[in-house]
């Protein structure tokens, strides 16, 4: 396909649509509506399905509903939305039904600053539904990401029967670039699992070997029971522990097994860094910046563009603390992916570039912390 | 009350009274109907036995609801129709010659 | 109705526990009957049904049934039926929630549905409490009851229902107590096969909370007042307003038809795509 200026939103769209999506049930919200317009205008060409419901707890309801009749789902929003739909998500989780929920992060708390810029709900992306599950969330850092991590977001959620959650930003959302996407051919897209049994011996919650059980659609013939509460292989509720303690683990190894196909980062320069800048999103391009300039100014620093933000690629940087490097994160909130980094290689080894009143973080922020990080250990 | 058995769907278990004593019946009784109960799902609520026209039920000491009369039931399907657990079933003893739906 | 009593246990799951979770005498078992009753006269195919529900006692509904069954989120089943509808326009789609679960948590996704008059039977089994949770009050709890956070008397106005549901758009609003369930299995035939958004209200009772509150007795007292509150829309027509204080307006309140939601919704498809050929967007 020949290169267009496309929007980060458009192109977020066009991805869902070429993965496959065909059910959009959302609710209007700055910055992410230009989503909900371009599938209101796309969807029903090819004879999918838009609603705009009545609330955003609405949308990602109707999204599940969809999604269990088989239709690939979405719903996009930002903060004050994300925060409603947190309940429905836990459910999504729960009951292991494949949905793709995007949150163009704008300034917040609360209302905020609907037309800027953060990074404020990664946190919340992990733990905003209440108890122990785990969940997969992705951030792009162009308009090219956008698509492709879009059309991620629905392979990762078909394969693993989890919501996944697409964090954006203001910028990276709203902004146009020039940008050439792949022809339909080159585009890997995966389907849920249908069951290889007759329905007499279907159960939607079974265990296999692949850790995720076939999910049977509605009205296909297999007729099963889809809950909230804890349940056995069945669906049917239960309380016992013999069945609800297999399900935690089986449910975290959905993810914790497969980590070398969920992790997804970009780096550049790592391997002979003492200082190594990790980042993601908007804040991901500021960086690239600063390690451009610094590497020209001689310092040894490297760059990992975090594609993955959850699960947290721990493994990654164990790694490379290890191998004695430091690190510099950036992002648009006053320290959160930064708290899984500290986890991970101690705190005395990260250094964080942080701020959430809705600007951008420059480049020169950034490199005055690569100064002061690597400065006592190179010129 | 809750029973965690699963459903016996034989009829032949369940609690059927289509023939009683020979001293107990009057000879103009017909019985018209089969009123099966099933023990397991029953929870002795006794809304059958309160408002069947014709007394034909009551409840026992285990709790549950037996067929004292059928000789006495005229089909309303009051009781099948109001249990909430399925546990009692009125079969038409000729329903099956009428092929068809008797109330 | 003979066969179809019968019947009715070939919808009920053969894998699932019973009896069913509910208390000795609940009333929603008896609506499950007339549901299941309903199917069978229609002779749905069991595949082609699903039965969504909400939270709170008649939330347990649909686990029971031999459908595509879902139990979902507080308040938000008809918006998770609203999806699967859309997504499978050719599914009989039932939804069976309580009173606070569609009124009071749900009120805004049922003014929406029936807005749309999206094709959905909605059953709302009507009990005038919250049940599960212990007995506290609930949108329809009668104003001077009793309920567990109403300790003085409840100071509110029951819910509208089916004003609230003729004025939103639905095109079909009924009301049947578990008493009369030859009239509900009737209605809720006539709910199914309205093409639109059709409301059933199944007037029950919960004795184990309400009625220990109100001293309103067991399942057959209460059971006993639903048959002796409950007038026909006919009758009430010539009641005046202090006679039909307390008393339950049951029979088909009122049916429109009305453009369809998931109907339009094909229109618009189709539009789309013939622009689209045409070149136009």
């Amino acid at each position: 396909m020949s290169p267009r200026l496309l929007q980060g939103n458009e192109a977020c769209a066009l991805g869902a649509l070429a993965a496959g999506c065909r059910f959009f049930g959302g609710y209007p919200i700055t910055p992410s509506t230009d989503i909900a317009e371009v599938m209101a205008r796309e969807l029903p060409k090819v004879g999918g399905t838009f609603i705009q419901m009545e609330d955003e707890i609405a949308s990602i309801a109707a999204v599940l509903g969809a999604s269990v009749g088989g239709v690939k789902a979405m719903t996009a929003t930002s903060g004050p939305g994300f925060s409603l739909m947190q309940e429905n998500i836990g459910y999504a989780a729960m009951a292991e039904i494949p949905c793709v929920i995007v949150n163009v992060q704008r300034a917040g708390p609360s209302t905020g600053l609907p037309t800027s810029p953060s990074q404020g709900d990664v946190m919340q992306a992990r733990w905003g539904a209440h108890g122990d599950h785990p969940i997969i969330a992705l951030s792009p850092s162009t308009v090219r990401e956008a698509f492709d991590l879009a059309v991620c977001a629905f392979n990762f959620s078909e394969k693993y029967r989890t919501p996944v959650i697409l964090l954006m930003d203001e910028v990276v959302g709203h902004m146009r670039e020039r940008t050439e996407l792949p022809p339909t051919e080159m585009i890997e897209v995966v389907d849920r699992v249908q069951p290889h049994v007759p329905p007499a011996w279907y159960f939607p919650y079974e265990e296999t070997s692949a850790d995720v059980p076939p999910f049977a659609s509605f009205g296909e013939g297999y007729r099963f029971h889809i809950t909230g509460l804890f349940h056995d292989r069945a669906g049917f509720p239960t309380e016992r522990l013999d069945e609800i303690q297999p399900w935690l683990e089986r449910v975290f190894n959905k993810i914790t097994r497969h980590m070398d196909d969920i992790i997804r980062f970009q780096e550049e320069w790592v391997d002979d860094a003492a200082t190594v800048v990790v980042a993601y999103g908007a804040t991901a391009r500021s960086a690239r910046e600063a390690v451009k300039i610094a590497r020209q100014g001689g310092r040894k620093v490297g760059l990992i563009k975090l594609f993955t933000l959850w699960p947290f690629p721990g493994e990654l940087f164990r790694r490379l603390a290890h191998d004695g490097k430091r690190f510099v994160i950036a992002e648009m909130n006053l320290g959160q992916l930064s708290l899984e980094l500290e986890r991970v290689v101690g705190r005395a080894r990260v250094r964080g570039v942080h701020r959430a009143d809705g600007r951008l973080i420059t480049p020169d922020e950034i490199l005055q912390t690569i100064r002061r990080r690597s400065g006592r250990t190179e010129s | 009350m809750n029973k965690e058995n699963t459903r016996d769907t034989d009829e032949s278990h369940a609690l059927e009274a289509t023939t009683l004593p020979a001293s107990s019946r009057e000879d103009k009784d017909k019985v018209q109907a089969k009123v099966v109960i099933f023990n397991n799902w029953c929870k002795g609520c006794g809304l059958c036995v309160a408002f069947c026209p014709k007394d034909v039920l009551e409840m026992s000491s285990d709790g549950r609801v037996h067929v004292v009369a059928p000789e006495r039931c005229i089909v309303c399907h009051w009781c099948d129709t109001h249990c909430p657990d399925f546990a009692i079933l009125v079969r038409p003893l000729d329903e099956d010659s009428n092929g068809g739906q008797a109330s | 109705m003979t066969r179809e009593t019968h019947e009715a246990y070939a919808y009920l799951r053969h894998d699932k526990r019973f009896p069913n979770m509910w208390c000795a005498g609940c009333g929603i078992g008896i609506v499950m009957g007339s549901l299941v009753r309903a199917v069978a006269h229609l002779e749905l195919d069991k595949d082609q049904v699903a039965i969504i529900s909400g939270i709170g006692c008649t939330g347990r509904m649909p686990v029971y049934l031999d459908f595509n069954t879902m139990h979902t989120t507080h308040g938000r089943a008809l918006a998770f039926a609203t999806g699967l509808k859309m997504a499978r326009p050719g599914m009989t789609v039932i939804v069976v929630m309580g009173d606070g679960d569609a009124l009071a948590i749900g009120g805004n996704h049922f003014i929406h549905a029936a807005r749309r008059n999206i094709d959905l039977t909605a059953i709302i089994v009507n009990n005038s409490i919250y049940g599960m949770t212990g007995g506290q009050v609930s949108p329809t709890t009668p104003t001077g009851k009793l309920a567990t956070t109403a300790p003085y008397g409840n100071v509110d106005q029951s819910f509208p229902i089916a004003e609230l549901a003729k004025a939103a758009g639905a095109s079909l609003v009924a009301r049947s107590t578990v008493y009369h369930v030859a009239e509900l299995d009737k209605l809720l035939v006539k709910a199914i096969q309205k093409k639109g958004f059709s409301v059933v209200e199944a007037v029950s009772y919960c004795h184990t909370s309400y009625g220990r509150l109100n001293r309103a007795g067991g399942p057959v007292d209460m059971m006993r007042a639903l048959k002796e509150n409950a007038v026909t829309v006919k009758a009430s027509a010539k009641m005046s307003t202090e006679e039909l204080t307390g008393k339950i307006v049951r029979g088909l309140l009122h049916e429109a038809d009305l453009p369809e939601y998931t109907e339009l919704y094909a229109q618009v498809i189709a539009q789309a795509q013939a622009q689209a050929e045409e070149g136009q967007t």
